[in-house]
């Protein structure tokens, strides 16, 4: 038997639709999610509260209340970011905390917590503040292809995840990178270095991997894996709940989802997607020469169309390849840090302005110094000695010191210079994107129905028809069902 | 206008759904606007029926001829209604319309989806499949080139 995550109103979303799904969609699948079955639902991030509160003018804390009405049987869960919490600076313990119980005080059960350089140091606090508010926690283990990152490598990072009294270690391959043969190993040695903690497995479908790496996960034992219904899975994103349910099945570890309600999920969020103007992507095939194209640089597929569009518009769109061969030499000089934020824009825009320059280094950007002092925590393999002399220009630093530079509370301050707030989450959201944004979050006017609000098929039908031009007249006829309509026109 | 309703080699493949999806609309939605572009469409697959008026009438809709135009040595098997290309005839069923496959005139060669309908498609002459011409889940038009048989 194994379990199931749903990632169907975080990752789908936010790996296929620029994270731009809105209360009201998922609240209109939500009797569906709520009954499948699933271990837990993810419902929300910091790309989610941030995309929220700026381009769909939700409060993203009410559609947090209203999604724990709509699912009162499911364990939500919550993703955490390292120290960036839901905002981009790195925030104190005192932030963690606050946000934490605002979280279970909008009903949150799980969190999940990663750090994109696998530096523990930033996010041991995370967990004991998590049980100490009464929530339960995963420590995620972020996957990256490279020399440094071997079995061994991961099997003692999961072992001192355990150390801080995670309630499980979960894997997560957002790359797409990781073959059944690493699944099994990596897994495998994980497995055998946390005992008795249940162990998760994460895997985007980018790479037309993930089917294989989860069939060799149950295998190994995996607790839990993680799916998105159909319209929101694939692509960049996690593969389709039926899908891996029918490779349990064939396995011999049957889920125990409800098929059905997941089937009218996929169904309704198909119409979802054709209103919303979304494509449904197919899953992924392997191709070998793809892979090791991508296994070089790992630079995410959004941030590579990116660049395509800047360089083009510099005219040195003929020096793409240039730039991703140059970002393979630039990710290892670093450490091989994981191609995920802010990592991944680190490793991409020095490799273009080395590109563009004609000289390697000869602008470096201050995030990159940061990043090479260390404020960040350290990468899996030291960074290259001669890169770090010319970052940092013979300038001699004070090392940085995480764990005091965290004990140091900021909220006190913040609320004396910037309050008074209406709540703690009115201060929070303050605190991650600006009062800007949040005045205009409040002045949108857009009102979150506390009840889903969805058409049935037919009235979805006959609303859709009549936005059709040059028609007349529609029959629609089968056993037991017709539908007749003539329009009137002007 | 040429009415369509040719459910002549209709063989229903896959029970009709005996409840509106939100994907069986999706399905009409584009069959619809596809129909649009005749003046008056009636579709008849299986037990379903669809049929399409025009507010405008525009006697340039023109409808290709009705017996398979061929090169002298081959058939053309058209489309017999509007609907989704299969190259299966079942869904987990082995493709069918297939290039170099020898065929006999009841042979099936694909089939026209609605709704998670089949109808099949059969050869009509005997021969060799030399060419496929519609793509798999490519939208069809009622007498729409589907593949091409070069007699035996």
């Amino acid at each position: 038997m194994v379990g199931f995550v749903d990632e169907t109103f975080r990752d789908g979303p936010q790996s296929l639709w620029a994270t731009r799904m809105r209360t009201a969609t998922m609240l209109g699948g939500a009797e569906w999610v709520n009954r499948a079955g699933f271990n837990k639902v993810c419902v929300t991030s910091g790309a989610a509260f941030e995309t929220a509160v700026r381009f769909l003018g939700e409060n993203p804390w009410d559609r947090l209340r209203l999604l724990r009405a709509h699912l009162p049987d499911a364990n939500l869960e919550v993703l955490i970011r390292s120290r960036n919490l839901f905002g981009w600076a790195q925030y104190p313990d005192d932030v963690v905390e606050l946000l934490f119980r605002c979280l279970r005080d909008t009903g949150t059960d799980w969190l999940k917590v990663f750090d994109g350089l696998n530096d523990f140091r930033n996010i041991a606090a995370h967990f004991a503040i998590a049980r100490h508010v009464g929530l339960k926690s995963a420590g995620m283990i972020a996957f990256s292809l490279s020399p440094v990152h071997t079995d061994r490598y991961f099997a003692g990072k999961a072992a001192e995840l355990v150390g801080y009294g995670v309630d499980t270690v979960m894997v997560a391959d957002a790359s797409g990178l990781m073959t059944a043969e690493r699944s099994r190993s990596m897994l495998g040695a994980i497995k055998a270095a946390i005992g008795d903690v249940p162990l998760e497995f994460y895997a985007h479908h980018s790479m037309g991997l993930a089917h294989e790496a989860y069939r060799e996960a149950i295998g190994v034992g995996a607790a839990t894996l993680t799916v998105a219904s159909r319209p929101l899975a694939n692509g960049e994103s996690v593969p389709a709940t039926r899908d891996i349910a029918a490779i349990a099945r064939s396995v011999g570890a049957p889920a125990d989802l409800d098929i059905e309600a997941i089937e009218k999920l996929d169904d309704y969020l198909t119409w979802a997607a054709y209103q919303e103007g979304r494509p449904v992507p197919a899953p992924a095939k392997f191709h070998r020469k793809a892979y090791d194209a991508f296994a070089g640089h790992q630079i995410p597929g959004g941030m590579i169309s990116n660049f395509r569009n800047q360089l083009r518009e510099l005219g040195l769109i003929h020096r793409l390849r240039e730039v991703l061969e140059e970002a393979s030499r630039v990710r290892m000089e670093l450490g091989y840090p994981v191609m995920v934020t802010p990592f991944s824009q680190f490793v991409g825009v020095q490799a273009t302005m080395n590109v563009i320059q004609g000289e390697r280094y000869k602008t470096i950007p201050n995030e990159l110094v940061s990043f090479v002092r260390g404020t960040y925590g350290s990468p899996a393999a030291p960074i290259d000695q001669n890169v770090k002399d010319r970052v940092l220009n013979g300038a001699s630093l004070d090392p940085i010191n995480l764990v005091e530079q965290y004990a140091r509370p900021m909220l006190g301050e913040f609320a004396r210079t910037h309050g008074p707030f209406g709540s703690h989450e009115d201060l929070l959201l303050h605190l991650f994107y600006g009062r800007d944004h949040v005045a205009a979050m409040y002045a949108s006017g857009v009102v979150l129905e506390p009840k889903p609000v969805r058409d049935v098929p037919l009235a979805a039908l006959i609303k859709e028809l009549l936005k059709t031009p040059k028609l007349r007249s529609v029959r629609v006829e089968r056993p037991g069902a017709k539908l007749q309509m003539r329009l009137a026109r002007a | 206008m040429k009415p369509i309703d040719k459910p002549a080699a209709a063989a229903l493949v896959v029970r009709a759904p005996d409840r509106l999806t939100y994907q069986d609309v999706l399905q009409i939605v584009e069959l619809v606007r596809a129909a649009l572009r005749f003046e008056r469409v009636d579709v008849q697959l299986g037990e379903l029926r669809i049929s399409v008026e025009r507010a405008d009438v525009s006697p340039a809709a023109a409808v290709g001829a009705k017996a398979a135009a061929s090169a002298q040595d081959t058939t053309t098997v058209l489309a017999p209604g509007l609907g989704y290309f299969r190259r299966a005839a079942a869904p987990e069923g082995p493709v069918l319309a297939l290039v170099g496959r020898m065929l006999a005139p009841d042979d099936i060669i694909g089939a026209i989806e609605v709704m998670r309908q089949r109808t099949e498609v059969r050869a009509g002459v005997a021969g060799e499949l030399v060419e496929v011409l519609a793509e798999e889940g490519a939208l069809v038009e009622f007498d729409q080139p589907l593949v091409r048989i070069r007699h035996r």
